[in-house]
C-alpha cells in the first residue's frame, strides 16, 4: 500500500501500524523522500488485504486529525496543566 | 408587542468557539466518543462530529451546550472551563499525595484450604516456615509509620492469616503503641472465616479490625471453587459472616468472589446468594494471571470474553433488580462509574495511573522480602521476583524511591505509553504492569494485543451504552458514585 509522506507524516503511519498491529503486522519502507509503502508482513484471520487498505486509511486520517487537535489546543493544554499543579507541593521548589 | 425577542435571534451571531483538549474513537459506526482530561464524555452522531472539529457547530444545536458545560471548548459566553478544569485535575490526583495509604502484611502462606485458582500458591498447613515473626513484623511496622500519607491501612492477607494469629496480635498491638499521633490507623483481616472464633472476634472487635471473606456463590459453587477437608468450606463461611458480624457490626464484614469457569452461566444465582446474605453489592471480578490460577490453568480455562458474557449479564440482572426495588450494586462498574462521573477516584490499584505500585500499596511478605503489589509477591511465589522492592531490613528511601520502582511507575504511565496516550478512555483505564509483565512479559504491554486493555475497553463502552440507552439507568449509575 503505498502512502504519500507529504500528507501522512511517518509518525503518523507509525502510530497507525502500531493501534492495527493486533490485526495485521505491516513493514513502513521508504521508497523516496515522499513515498513509503506499507508492506504486509502477517494478516490475522479474517482480514484481507483490501478492507486492511480502508481500514488504514480511515486511521491515517483520524491519527491527523488527532495531531490536528493535539497541535491545535497544545498552549491551552499546557496552561491548564500548569495552573492544576501550581497549588500542590508535587513539584518540589529546588531554587 | 412581544416583551422578549424570539429564540432565533440569541442564536444568530453564531460565535466561534476555541477547542479544549479532547481524545475521541469510534463508539460505533454512527458515532464518535470524545472524553477530555477530567474524564467527562460525550457521544456525537459522526456528522455533528464533523462539524465540531471543524468549527461549524451552531449554538441552536442541542449538543452544543452539553459539549460547552463538559469543558469541550470555551466560547465568548463563557470561559469558565479554564478554571474549572485544572481545580478538577487537581482533585483528580490529590490521591498521590496520599503516598501508599495501603500495607499489606503477608502473616503466614500456610492455608487449610487448597483453592485451585488460588492466586497465592499457598503451602500446606504444617510448615512454620511460611510465618512471619515477631522481628520481620517490627521492622516492617518501621516502614510502615515512615510512608506520608496521613491514613495507614494494614490488611492482613495470607495464606489463611487467621493461622498465625499471634503475630496478627502483636502488629495490631505494636502498631498501635508506635503510630504517630497525626496518623489514622485502620485494620482488615483477608481471611475465609474457616478458623474465626470467639476469641478472635472479642480481639477484632476491641480494636476495629475489620472482616474482609471470599464468598463465590451458593453452595456448591464454593465448595467446588474451595475445596478443604470437610467439604464445608460454605457452611464455615456463612457461619463465620454471621458471627463476625454479630461481634463487629453489620457493615465490617465484606465479601469478595473470585469468576472461575463453573461461575460463568451462573452470574444471576451468584448476585443472588449474596443478596441472601445481605449484602449491599458484589464485585464481578476477573480471575488474575498469577499463582496458582496460572500454574493449575484455571485461567487459562476461560478467555476475557466469556467474562465479559458473565459481567454484562450479571449488571443487566443487578440493574434489573433495582427497578424492582431492591437496593444492590456492581463494585467493579463503581470504580469506573467513579471515574467517568465524577473527578475523585477510589484508588482501585488494577485502574490506577501512575500504577499503583509502591505508591498505593506496599506488601511486607512472611519471609521479609517487600513487594510493590499483592500481585506482585503472587508472581513471586511462582519464581518471579521482578517486583521485589527489597527487604524489611533496607532503608525506607531505598525501597520506596528506587530506581527499580521510579522506572516502572514512569515507564508505564499511560499518559505517555503507546496507543494509551491517544485512548479516549484513558482516564477510566490504569496502567497495570503486573498483569502486562505476567501475560506479555512486558511491563507497559501491546495494548493492541492486550486482554487487559481489551477487556477494560468493553466494559467502558457498555457501561456508557446502559447510560445513553436509559435515563433511569445513568441516575442508578450516578447514584452508585454518590
Amino acid at each position: 500500500m503505498v502512502i504519500d509522506l507529504s500528507v501522512y507524516s511517518k509518525e503518523v503511519v507509525v502510530s497507525v501500524l502500531h493501534r492495527l498491529s493486533y490485526i495485521f503486522t505491516g513493514k513502513l519502507v521508504s521508497k523516496d523522500k515522499q513515498i513509503a509503502e506499507i508492506e504486509f508482513v502477517k494478516i490475522e484471520n479474517g482480514y484481507d488485504k483490501e478492507n486492511l487498505e480502508e481500514l488504514i486509511v480511515k486511521e491515517l486520517n483520524d491519527q491527523i486529525l488527532r495531531e490536528r487537535i493535539s497541535q491545535e489546543t497544545e498552549s491551552v493544554r499546557n496552561l491548564i496543566l500548569a495552573h492544576a499543579f501550581s497549588r500542590t507541593n508535587f513539584i518540589k521548589d529546588n531554587g | 408587542m412581544a416583551k422578549f425577542l424570539n429564540k432565533e435571534e440569541f442564536y444568530k451571531d453564531n460565535q466561534k468557539y476555541s477547542l479544549l483538549p479532547f481524545k475521541f474513537s469510534d463508539f460505533d459506526k454512527d458515532t464518535k466518543i470524545l472524553s477530555n482530561m477530567i474524564g467527562e464524555f460525550q457521544l456525537l452522531p459522526n456528522s455533528t462530529f464533523e462539524d465540531f472539529v471543524n468549527n461549524n457547530l451552531t449554538n441552536d444545536n442541542s449538543l452544543y451546550s452539553d459539549l460547552r458545560d463538559k469543558h469541550f471548548f470555551t466560547d465568548t459566553n463563557t470561559s469558565v472551563a479554564l478554571d474549572l478544569l485544572p481545580i478538577k485535575i487537581r482533585t483528580k490526583y490529590q490521591m498521590l499525595s496520599n503516598f501508599t495509604a495501603l500495607h499489606i502484611f503477608v502473616v503466614s502462606l500456610r492455608c487449610e484450604h487448597s483453592c485451585p485458582y488460588c492466586q497465592v500458591s499457598r503451602q500446606s498447613q504444617d510448615k512454620n516456615t511460611f510465618d512471619m515473626d515477631e522481628d520481620k513484623a517490627e521492622k516492617a511496622l518501621n516502614l510502615v509509620f515512615q510512608s506520608p500519607s496521613e491514613n495507614i491501612k494494614i490488611e492482613f492477607q495470607g495464606g489463611e492469616p487467621l493461622l498465625n494469629f499471634e503475630i496478627v496480635k502483636f502488629i495490631v498491638l505494636k502498631a498501635i503503641e508506635i503510630k504517630p499521633n497525626e496518623k489514622n490507623l485502620s485494620f482488615v483481616i483477608a481471611t475465609n472465616l474457616a478458623l474465626i472464633n470467639n476469641e478472635i472476634l472479642e480481639f477484632c472487635s476491641k480494636y476495629n479490625i475489620l472482616i474482609s471473606t471470599s464468598l463465590d456463590g451458593p453452595k456448591d459453587i464454593h465448595n467446588k471453587n474451595r475445596p478443604r477437608k470437610g467439604n464445608n468450606s460454605y457452611e464455615k463461611t456463612i457461619e463465620g459472616i454471621n458471627l463476625s458480624r454479630a461481634y463487629l457490626g453489620f457493615d465490617s464484614v465484606s465479601a469478595l468472589m473470585t469468576t472461575t469457569y463453573d461461575s460463568l452461566p451462573r452470574v444471576e444465582e451468584i448476585i443472588d446468594e449474596y443478596i441472601k446474605n445481605k449484602f449491599s453489592g458484589i464485585f464481578l471480578r476477573p480471575l488474575s494471571p498469577h499463582g496458582f490460577a496460572i500454574k493449575t490453568k484455571s485461567y487459562s480455562k476461560y478467555r476475557f470474553n466469556e467474562w465479559l458474557d458473565f459481567y454484562k449479564k450479571g449488571l443487566d440482572y443487578i440493574i434489573n433488580l433495582n427497578k424492582n426495588g431492591i437496593e444492590f450494586f456492581e463494585h467493579f462498574s463503581q470504580v469506573i462509574l467513579k471515574k467517568m462521573l465524577t473527578s475523585d477516584s477510589d484508588g482501585y490499584v488494577d485502574l490506577m495511573n501512575p500504577s499503583g505500585l509502591g505508591i498505593a500499596v506496599a506488601v511486607y511478605n512472611y519471609d521479609g522480602k517487600i513487594y510493590a503489589s499483592d500481585e506482585g509477591r503472587m508472581l513471586a511465589e511462582t519464581g518471579d521476583d521482578y517486583f521485589c522492592l527489597g527487604s524489611v531490613e533496607d532503608e525506607y528511601s531505598d525501597i520506596f524511591t528506587s530506581e527499580k520502582l521510579l522506572n516502572v511507575l514512569d515507564t508505564t504511565f499511560t499518559k505517555s505509553a503507546p496507543l494509551c496516550a491517544d485512548c479516549v478512555y484513558e482516564e477510566y483505564c490504569g496502567a497495570d504492569p503486573v498483569f502486562h509483565y505476567a501475560t506479555q512479559k512486558d511491563i507497559v504491554g501491546h495494548k493492541p494485543t492486550s486482554e487487559f486493555c481489551n477487556r477494560n475497553i468493553e466494559v467502558f463502552k457498555y457501561l456508557i451504552k446502559l447510560m445513553n440507552e436509559s435515563k433511569y439507568v445513568e441516575n442508578l449509575f450516578r447514584s452508585w458514585v454518590r
